[in-house]
C-alpha cells in the first residue's frame, strides 16, 4: 500500500510524468483499436526518444500504453468485428454477435468494466507479490506444464461456434495445420512453404484475423444485400445492469485467474490468455452451444483476463529480468537504455521507478473505465452509418492495417484468401474462432511439446509424471470425452418413415 | 432411404477434408528426411495433426451419413441451394483485383476506383453520394495511416502510376 501511495504522490506531483501518461493511455488506445498497427508499433516507433526520457518516466510510460493497447482493440472487435490486436479476437466472438442483435452499447459497457477490473485485480497483485508469485510461477511452469496447459485449451475448442463437435475438431484441426506452415520451431526446418521466402517465417495471425473476422464479415453482409435481405443494425446504447453483472461474477473471477497466470508465464500473455479465459468460460457454462451468437459471458471473459495479463507480465519483468512478450521485451531494451538491467536489484536500486510504474498502470485501468464509458455512449453510434458506406471502408482498413504490418503484399493476399475461406466454412456450419484458436495454440503447442520430448527423452508418458501437467492432461481428455458423449447423446435419429 | 441430396453433399465434403489430408501428407515428405536436434522430426507433429483430421473427416461423414435422412429436414447443404449470383463472385473478385493491382498500379491511384467500384456493387447509384462517401473514405485513411503514421503504402511499379503516387506524395503529404 505505502509502494502504491508513494508511486501515486511522485505520479501527481511531477507534470511531465501526466503528460505522458495520458500521452500514452491515449495512444495506446488508439493504436490498440487500429487494425496492423497496434501497440507495438507505438512502443517501437517511440522506442528511441526514451533516451531523453528519465528510466522511471520511459517505463512507466511503456506500461500504460501496454494497458490501454490491450484495451483499445476491444472496441473495433465488439462493433465491426475487427479486433485491433490479437489479443482482442476473442472478444470478437460473441461481442460482434451482440452488436448484430443490438446489445453493442451492452457489449462494450462489459468490456470497459472488466478491462478495467482485471487490470486493477492484476495490478493490486502485482503490488502485493511480484517477488514470490515470479520466482514461483516460472519455476513452476516448464515446457510439459505449457503443453499441458495448451491441450487444456484446445479440448474445448471446439465446441465454440460450430453446429457440431466434429466441425468444431476439423475447424480446430485446421487452424492447428495452418500454424505449421513456415520454419519447424526446433531446428528452423521449412514446412510447406513451397519455396517461398514470405512463407518460412510462417503464417502470420494478423492478416488471418482480419481476414476471418473483418473481410468475412464484409462478404456476409455484403452476400445479404444484394439478395435485398440485409437489415440494419439495431443501436443498442445500454450498459450492463448490475444484476447482469453479478450473473458473471464468476467469469470475472475465473478469467482474472486465468488471465493472471498467463500473463505471469514467458511466452503466453495477453493473447493466449483471452482465449484460454474464453476456452474456460465455455467449459463452465451450462449452456456452451450459445457461446458464438452473442453470449456476453464471452467478451466478459476474453477482456477481464487480457488485461489481468498485463500486470501479470510485469511481474516476471520487473522481478526476474523476463519479458513475457514483445512490449515487456522492449521495456528490456528501456532498461538497457539507461544502463539498468530489470531483476530483483530494481526494487533495491531505483524504489521509485516500481512505485510509479504500480500506481501508473492502477491509474490506466481507473481510467479505462471513465473513457470506456464516454466510448460506450459515443463510438456505438457509428453503427447508425449504413452499412454500404462501411463495407468498402472496412475492407479498406483491414487491407492497409494487413499490408503495414510487414510492408507486404503477400499478407493481404493472406487476409482476402482467409476471408473467403471463412465465408464458406461459415456457410457449412465451421467455426471460424475454432480455426484461430488452433492456430494461435498450435504455434505454442508444438513448440512446447518438442521441448517436453527433448527434456523428457522423448517418453510422453513422462508427461503424467509432473503433477501440474498429468492434472491439466486428465482434465483436457475428460473434457474431450464429455463432449463426444454429449455429442453422440445429441444426435438426430432416423424417423421411422425414413427407416421404413 | 437418404435423399441424394443431403448424401452428396456429406461426400463431397468427405472428399475436400481428405483430399487436403492426402496432400499435405504427401508435402510433408519434403521435408521428412532433414535431420536436426530433434528426433521425432519436423513432419512428426503436422503429421499428427493430419492423421487427426483425416479421422475427424471421416468419423462426420459416417456419423451424418446415418443420420442424413434427419438432418435433410433440418438443413441442406448450402452448396446445393443455389448458384451464387454474379454479384457476390464480383464481390469477393473485386478486391482481389485490388490486392492485384496494389503493387503495380499503386495504393493512391487505385484505392478511389475500388471504393467506389464496391459503394456501386453493394447497391449506392446516386452520383454525390458516391462521389462524397469515396472521398471522405479516401482522405481519412490517407489522412491516418499516411500522414499521422507515415506507413509506406505501394506506390506501384507500372511507368505512368508510379510517377502518379510519387507526385500524390509530394504535394499532398
Amino acid at each position: 500500500m505505502d509502494l502504491l501511495l508513494s508511486g501515486l504522490t511522485t505520479l501527481f506531483s511531477d507534470p511531465t510524468g501526466l503528460m505522458l501518461f495520458f500521452g500514452g493511455l491515449i495512444g495506446g488506445m488508439l493504436f490498440g483499436c487500429i487494425p496492423g498497427i497496434n501497440m507495438l508499433t507505438l512502443g517501437a516507433v517511440i522506442l528511441p526518444f526514451t533516451a531523453a526520457m528519465s528510466a522511471t518516466h520511459a517505463i512507466m510510460l511503456y506500461s500504460v500504453i501496454y494497458c490501454a493497447g490491450v484495451f483499445g482493440g476491444a472496441i473495433t472487435a465488439i462493433l465491426f468485428n475487427i479486433p485491433g490486436s490479437p489479443e482482442n479476437a476473442p472478444t470478437a466472438f460473441d461481442g460482434y454477435p451482440m452488436t448484430q442483435n443490438g446489445q453493442a452499447g451492452k457489449a462494450v459497457g462489459a468490456a470497459v468494466s472488466c478491462s478495467a477490473l482485471g487490470g486493477l485485480a492484476s495490478a493490486s497483485l502485482m503490488i502485493a507479490a511480484t517477488p514470490f508469485i515470479a520466482s514461483w510461477a516460472v519455476r513452476a511452469f516448464g515446457p510439459p506444464e505449457i503443453f499441458a496447459l495448451i491441450c487444456f485449451g484446445l479440448a474445448v475448442s471446439a465446441s465454440v461456434g460450430a453446429t457440431t463437435l466434429w466441425k468444431g475438431w476439423l475447424s480446430v484441426l485446421l487452424g492447428l495445420l495452418i500454424a505449421t506452415i513456415g520454419s519447424d520451431p526446433a531446428d528452423g526446418i521449412a514446412r510447406f512453404s513451397f519455396g517461398s521466402y514470405y512463407l518460412l517465417a510462417g503464417i502470420h495471425f494478423i492478416p488471418m484475423i482480419l481476414g476471418m473476422f473483418a473481410v468475412a464479415e464484409v462478404f456476409a453482409q455484403g452476400e445479404k444485400m444484394i439478395a435485398g435481405s440485409h437489415r440494419q443494425v439495431k443501436v443498442g446504447l445500454d450498459f450492463p445492469s448490475f444484476v447482469e453483472f453479478w450473473r458473471v461474477r464468476f467469469t470475472v473471477l475465473r478469467s482474472m485467474v486465468v488471465g493472471f497466470f498467463a500473463g505471469i508465464l514467458p511466452g503466453i500473455g495477453a493473447t493466449l490468455a483471452a482465449f484460454l479465459s474464453y476456452n474456460e468460460t465455455v467449459r463452465w457454462s451450462k449452456t456452451p452451444e450459445r457461446f458464438g451468437t452473442g453470449e456476453l459471458s464471452g467478451v466478459v471473459a476474453s477482456e477481464t483476463a487480457n488485461n489481468s495479463a498485463t500486470g501479470a507480465a510485469m511481474i516476471p519483468l520487473l522481478a526476474l529480468g523476463l519479458p513475457g512478450g514483445a512490449l515487456t521485451a522492449m521495456m528490456i531494451g528501456v532498461f538497457q537504455i539507461h544502463g539498468m538491467e530489470p531483476g530483483p536489484l530494481v526494487f533495491l536500486t531505483s524504489p521509485d521507478l516500481v512505485a510509479v510504474t504500480f500506481a501508473a498502470m492502477f491509474m490506466a485501468n481507473l481510467c479505462i473505465l471513465g473513457l470506456g464509458w464516454l466510448q460506450t455512449k459515443t463510438v456505438v453510434h457509428l453503427l447508425r452509418i449504413p452499412f454500404r458506406f462501411m463495407a468498402p471502408g472496412i475492407l479498406l482498413i483491414a487491407t492497409v492495417g494487413a499490408y503495414a504490418l510487414r510492408n507486404l503484399t503477400v499478407d493481404v493476399w493472406v487476409m482476402y484468401l482467409a476471408g473467403i475461406g471463412a465465408f464458406l466454412l461459415r456457410r457449412t456450419g465451421y467455426s471460424v474462432p475454432g480455426i484461430v484458436l488452433g492456430l494461435i495454440l498450435g504455434r505454442l503447442g508444438e513448440s512446447s511439446f518438442t521441448k517436453s520430448m527433448q527434456l523428457l527423452d522423448y517418453d510422453p508418458l513422462a508427461l503424467m509424471g509432473r503433477p501440474i501437467a498429468a492434472i491439466l492432461l486428465i482434465v483436457a481428455l475428460l473434457t474431450i470425452a464429455y463432449n463426444i458423449y454429449r455429442e453422440v447423446k445429441a444426435l438426430p435419429q432416423p424417423s421411422v418413415s425414413a427407416a421404413q | 432411404m437418404a435423399p441424394r441430396s443431403a448424401t452428396l453433399g456429406i461426400w463431397v465434403e468427405l472428399a475436400i477434408w481428405l483430399s487436403l489430408a492426402v496432400a499435405a501428407f504427401a508435402l510433408t515428405f519434403q521435408f521428412s528426411g532433414e535431420v536436426g536436434t530433434y528426433a521425432w522430426g519436423a513432419a512428426s507433429w503436422p503429421r499428427a495433426v493430419i492423421l487427426l483430421m483425416a479421422v475427424g473427416a471421416v468419423i462426420q461423414a459416417v456419423l451424418r451419413l446415418r443420420n442424413a435422412a434427419a438432418e435433410d429436414g433440418i438443413s441442406r447443404h448450402p452448396l446445393e441451394e443455389r448458384r451464387p449470383p454474379l454479384k457476390l463472385v464480383a464481390a469477393f473478385g473485386l478486391p482481389l483485383l485490388f490486392v492485384f493491382l496494389l503493387p503495380k498500379t499503386g495504393f493512391y491511384l487505385t484505392t478511389p476506383f475500388f471504393l467506389l467500384a464496391y459503394l456501386i456493387l453493394l447497391g449506392e447509384r446516386r452520383p454525390l453520394v458516391l462521389i462524397g462517401v469515396t472521398l471522405l473514405i479516401y482522405v481519412l485513411i490517407n489522412l491516418i495511416f499516411t500522414s499521422l503514421l507515415f506507413v509506406a503504402l505501394p506506390t506501384g511499379t507500372w511507368p505512368g502510376f508510379y510517377d502518379f503516387s510519387n507526385w500524390f506524395l509530394a504535394t499532398f503529404h
